[in-house]
């Protein structure tokens, strides 16, 4: 494989994680965001 | 096409274990893709099966067949399964074997994150059909799960959480693993704008998904805590409030009935096109009408409680926000309407069911139309009209374009031709009884019978009986769709590369069968290949 090949594929790998753990953070502050709120609400 | 192997990023290419390893180890796309199809398919009669329970009920007026109490149990449970066990992985499925195809990409992004997505299933199922032999009963407080109805039932209710919550992790799981393999897997030259409908619609499905999920999520984990761990967010008497709840499942409840016709849509826009031999019509509108319908679903949830109480300007911003829609989705059907116009149409099965479901899923978004009128919308509320009108959207709607997807890319899974006649025989079937099914529930809702009753007045009985005779014809016809489909694995007519004279895009280019890897080295995509350009001809 190329230079160039095996960059573009490092780039693509860094993208993909990336990609993934941008999307997984939003799941997980989406569901905060509605169990936080509630178990906040329900302590206050 | 060049399909040549490179070496480091291939090294798995070697290892093809058989039997029941290939498939409970595999992280090939093709492969987790057809798992997902066959899940969907056995999932898809599971749920018919109740449904045809239901309808056996309500053949005739009074109490012949089953318990009330399990009667409800099966409508609760006939919904779950097939929301979350049929349609949604259908249309996973599809993604699965066509998203890499259609940009150029050797697999998804994260195979392995991708047999995890699919095998949580088979577990998340085993849970909640679990549920029918537990001493109480699966739950029978319709599968929205409102409560207090919802907190009444026996244990089995945890259960069902935690499968909905694995369904959940397999949903999000499967949506960032389809939007980083279209974010970065991309075949040089794929812009944004040469994808095919197909790929952008799933594009904005998976992001509905990972915005919706954790909300579902939040509120089945409280009506969890409500139910076992002493709290009342929605009990009235500890100072929560059941409309709450109400709320938030349907801030993800109205997003996840776009879930399920966006893919549609997008399997629509690539077989029309195809059978009419003519580019896509209007290719940068249908994505932007994508997007507004994808935007719009997260302002309209309060539609579906009208009924509970809300001021006048909520009502009439969610009326109008409803309506709205109707705008983009017009759009999507005089697009689809003018692709076919002045084309060299040819009517094969997948054609026919494409074109059965521009007419029928028309047919429901008019009678969601009148269900967005507020005033009007008091009448209808929990009548049969709301169960004709969402068959229309699910049945007609996003089940005849998996139909029409599976005839029209089954020649390239299986590298045969299915058989023709039998499919045109299956489409006809299925119009037919599909309409005799849901078309007399819209008279019954508008005279009245409520939905998720086991029993009814006499003067509903001849509509009912011919809904039943509809439900009967049309459920076991489809076994008829899975002899067809077992017939074509087996063998028969080769197909081509092509398979269809008008057929556009990447994935025609491969063999039929497609080989389990494809694109190791990336094609080059220049306007010949995105066919979808109104520019081209």
């Amino acid at each position: 494989m190329s230079d160039s090949k095996s960059q573009m594929h490092k780039n693509r790998r860094r993208g993909i994680v990336r990609t993934a753990l941008v999307l997984a953070g939003i799941v997980v502050l989406i569901y905060l965001f509605f169990i936080g709120r509630a178990v906040l609400g329900y302590f206050s | 096409m060049s399909t040549a192997t490179t070496t480091h990023q291939d090294d798995h290419h070697g290892d093809h274990p058989t039997g029941l390893a290939r498939w409970l180890f595999s992280t090939n796309h093709k492969e987790i893709g057809t798992l997902y199809l066959v899940f969907s398919l056995t999932m898809f009669f599971v749920g018919g099966a109740m449904a045809l329970v239901i309808r056996a009920e309500l053949f005739a007026p009074g109490l012949q067949l089953v318990h009330p109490e399990f009667f409800n149990q099966m409508t609760t449970m006939h919904a779950l399964v097939m929301i979350f066990g049929a349609v949604m992985p259908a249309f996973v499925g599809l993604a699965n074997w066509m998203v890499p195809m259609m940009i150029g990409a050797p697999d998804m992004a994260l195979p392995r994150m991708n047999n995890w997505s699919f095998w949580i299933m088979p577990f998340a199922f085993t849970l909640l059909l679990a549920t029918l032999f537990m001493p109480t009963g699966a739950p029978a407080a319709g599968w929205t799960l409102y409560p207090p109805l919802s907190l009444q039932g026996g244990n089995s209710l945890a259960f069902v959480i935690l499968a909905i919550h694995l369904m959940g992790i397999s949903s999000i799981m499967g949506a960032i693993n389809i939007i980083a393999t279209i974010l970065n897997m991309r075949a040089p030259g794929m812009t944004l704008l040469r994808m095919p409908l197909f790929v952008w619609t799933w594009l904005i499905t998976a992001f509905l998904l990972i915005a919706v999920m954790p909300v579902l999520a939040g509120a089945v984990t409280m009506l969890l805590t409500d139910r076992f761990f002493g709290t009342s967010f929605f009990n009235a008497a500890g100072g929560g409030d059941p409309v709450l709840y109400q709320h938030i499942f349907w801030f993800f409840g109205h997003p996840e009935v776009y879930i399920m016709i966006l893919p549609a849509f997008g399997i629509v826009s690539e077989i029309i096109p195809t059978f009419s031999r003519k580019p896509l019509f209007g290719y940068t509108s249908m994505v932007y009408a994508t997007a507004s319908i994808a935007f719009l679903s997260f302002i309209v949830w309060a539609h579906h409680m009208f009924t509970v109480g809300m001021p006048l300007g909520a009502m009439l911003f969610f009326m109008y926000a409803t309506m709205v829609i109707a705008v983009p989705t017009g759009i999507k059907i005089f697009n689809w309407i003018a692709t076919m116009w002045r084309g060299s149409m040819s009517f094969e099965t997948p054609m026919l069911f494409a074109l059965g479901f521009v007419v029928l899923f028309t047919i429901g978004g008019l009678s969601g139309v009148m269900l967005a009128i507020v005033p009007a919308n008091f009448q209808y509320h929990d009548t049969y009209f709301v169960v004709a009108h969402f068959h229309y959207v699910l049945v007609t709607g996003a089940i005849f374009a998996i139909m029409a997807a599976v005839y029209y890319w089954l020649p390239k899974w299986t590298g045969h031709m299915y058989n023709e006649k039998l499919g045109k025989f299956h489409f006809w079937w299925s119009t037919i009884w599909v309409n005799v099914l849901f078309f007399p529930q819209h008279y019954l809702g508008l005279a009245g019978m409520p939905r998720r009753i086991p029993d009814y007045a006499v003067q509903f009985a001849e509509f009912n009986l011919i809904s039943s005779v509809g439900g009967f014809m049309f459920g076991f016809g489809q076994l008829l769709f899975v002899y067809i489909i077992w017939q074509c694995a087996r063998g028969g007519e080769k197909a081509t590369a092509q398979v269809w004279e008008g057929a556009r895009g990447l994935e025609w280019t491969v063999p039929s069968p497609a080989p389990l890897h494809t694109f190791d080295t990336p094609p080059l995509v220049d306007d010949r290949i995105a066919v979808h350009q109104d520019k081209l001809t």
